[in-house]
């Protein structure tokens, strides 16, 4: 397991204004930035998008090549799109290969919708990156409590998220471990063809099922036995709260996409 | 010389800030039908050992040799070279998965392709050997089996291969005392019958009693290695690795200080008994 930093997801623990902003306001400004790049149609504004994600990536401190890290796990659809608008997009030929030709606006469009998608990918990495898991869902869960009113299980929906990803180190070592376990008994997962290879995920997948279903009993008996009740009358130690320098962002951020967003209208 | 490492270096995240020299520069080597004991304090580098040993790590400096052979200079030899040396996991229940026990102790034979009618009697064997009996558990789920036969069965899943090192990483974690003694037993007759053995342990009292040689670790490292007797006697070094003696020889420490000096350090229960009979001067009944 050499190598294994997809930086898609994950949290870069540093000091900056960013990591130190409201979730909720990082949480609510990426959503607008994100539904802002798809009304975007001009290449321009398109390349001032990816010109704000650097300016906001350094000032929070996230380096550009960690950032682009980010990219790697979705290279292949990225690459994918691009291919398939340069070529089955109608227009001027630009050069013919085999049966499809490429075109000149084929060309465009492949470079606009993979930068889109590009820039989408890098936002998304940005909140991730500056916002901590456990800050994460509580985002969610304060933005969507006023929907406990309709019975709606905000707690224990964002509790359930907080799990899962506490869980993911936890799992992931124990997959190495149950995979040397079953390489020492002469188990084969690199070579066979596909069926075979399928089949020998046998004696790793279900030693991982039963040990994840008893970490989870025995987490809940652990909850149930400190008096765990769910999210009625419960209180936080770190209260969220919005400050100056949140509504100061959150209008920034306002402003910026209503421009980009704006700014496409007019042109 | 069954099994030899030498120089051998492993880290944990190499190039990245939080790189763990988890082994380093450490040379050993296990002869046939050896008991030996690996004892550590937590993070000392033990199950990395262990697992390097047994040819599921890849050491990032020096040489795992085999027989005389370097293991991972010919990978397309390795999976069968790893026959040699079998680790029995920590909590080994966990990587149970088959139907019933005997398909899981019969996973290396099918993996390897033992012929189908060689199967039973390996498995027979295997489990004999941890005492189970083939005609009543054969059937049976693992997953339905009680904490201490699950881990027997587990066991068995590894002496399915006979190999001629046995390595056993805290075998003994969580078994009640009957469980526990039970299992000793049988490694030790194991051993008797053959198998070298590497224990790697928390419990000082199982390294006495069993091991013909201790081994102990710190960051990484082969601090000292010799005989219990000797490794034992040097409580000063063993308490600043954050390790413990074995009751015994704390119990003649305590009676050292009491006045009662013992001829040498006993490191069981019957030796304590002779030691203190003669110090007496009363001969041993």
């Amino acid at each position: 397991m050499n190598g294994r930093s997809p930086a898609l997801g994950q949290y870069y623990p540093a000091k900056s204004p960013v990591h130190a902003l409201d979730p909720r306001v990082k949480l609510f400004l990426t959503a607008l930035v994100v539904i802002g790049i798809f009304f975007v149609h001009d290449m321009a504004l398109l390349l001032a998008a990816a010109m704000l994600i650097l300016v906001l990536a350094s000032a929070a401190r996230l380096p550009y090549r960690w950032l682009a890290g980010g990219l790697r796990p979705l290279l292949f659809i990225l690459v994918f799109t691009f291919f398939i608008h340069v070529f089955f997009t109608p227009g001027e030929v630009l050069f013919g290969l085999g049966p499809v030709t490429a075109t000149f606006s084929g060309l465009r469009n492949g470079i606009f919708y993979s930068l889109r998608l590009t820039l989408v990918i890098l936002f998304s990495s940005f909140i991730t990156g500056t916002t901590t898991p456990v800050q994460l869902t509580e985002a969610i869960e304060s933005i969507m409590s006023p929907l406990k009113r309709f019975r709606f299980p905000a707690h224990e929906i964002a509790l359930m998220m907080t799990i899962a990803l506490r869980f993911v180190p936890t799992l992931l070592a124990e997959t190495e471990t149950i995979i040397k376990a079953q390489k020492a008994r002469g188990a084969d997962f690199e070579s066979g063809h596909i069926l075979r290879r399928a089949r020998s995920f046998v004696p790793l997948l279900i030693p991982l099922f039963v040990s994840a279903f008893r970490r989870a009993d025995e987490l809940a008996l652990a909850m149930e036995a400190r008096g765990y009740t769910g999210g009625e009358g419960r209180t936080r130690m770190r209260v969220l709260k919005v400050g100056t320098a949140d509504i100061v962002w959150l209008a920034a951020g306002v402003v910026v996409v209503a421009a980009l967003v704006g700014a496409s209208w007019v042109i | 010389m069954l099994v030899e490492l030498d120089a051998v270096g492993y880290t944990y995240l190499a190039n990245s800030a939080v790189a763990d020299n988890a082994l380093n520069g450490v040379s050993m080597a296990v002869d046939e039908g050896e008991f030996i004991a690996v004892i550590g304090a937590t993070g000392s580098g033990k199950t990395t050992l262990a697992q390097v040993m047994a040819g599921l790590l890849r050491p990032d400096a020096g040489r795992v040799l085999y027989e005389g052979a370097d293991i991972w200079r010919d990978r397309k030899q390795l999976p069968q070279r790893r026959r040699l040396a079998g680790l029995v996991f920590q909590e080994p229940e966990r990587q149970l998965f088959e139907m019933t026990v005997e398909d899981d102790i019969g996973f290396w034979p099918r993996n390897v392709g033992v012929a189908a009618a060689e199967m039973p009697g390996m498995v027979e064997k295997a489990m004999t050997a941890v005492g189970l009996d083939y005609e009543a558990f054969r059937g049976r789920s693992p997953f339905g089996l009680s904490g201490g036969e699950m881990r027997r069965a587990a066991i068995a899943g590894i002496l399915v291969m006979a190999p001629p090192l046995l390595i056993l990483d805290e075998p003994t974690v969580a078994l009640d005392p009957v469980g526990r003694a039970g299992l000793l037993e049988r490694m030790k007759k194991l051993n008797r019958e053959g198998t070298a053995i590497m224990l790697v342990s928390h419990d000082m009292d199982e390294v006495a009693e069993l091991a013909d040689r201790v081994i102990v670790m710190d960051k990484g490292r082969i601090v000292v290695e010799g005989a219990p007797r000797s490794i034992f006697s040097q409580g000063e070094l063993l308490a600043k690795l954050g390790l413990e003696l074995p009751q015994m020889a704390r119990l003649a420490k305590l009676l050292a200080d009491k006045g009662l000096a013992l001829r040498s350090l006993p490191l069981t229960l019957g030796e304590m008994e002779d030691e203190i009979l003669s110090a007496l001067g009363e001969s041993p009944a």
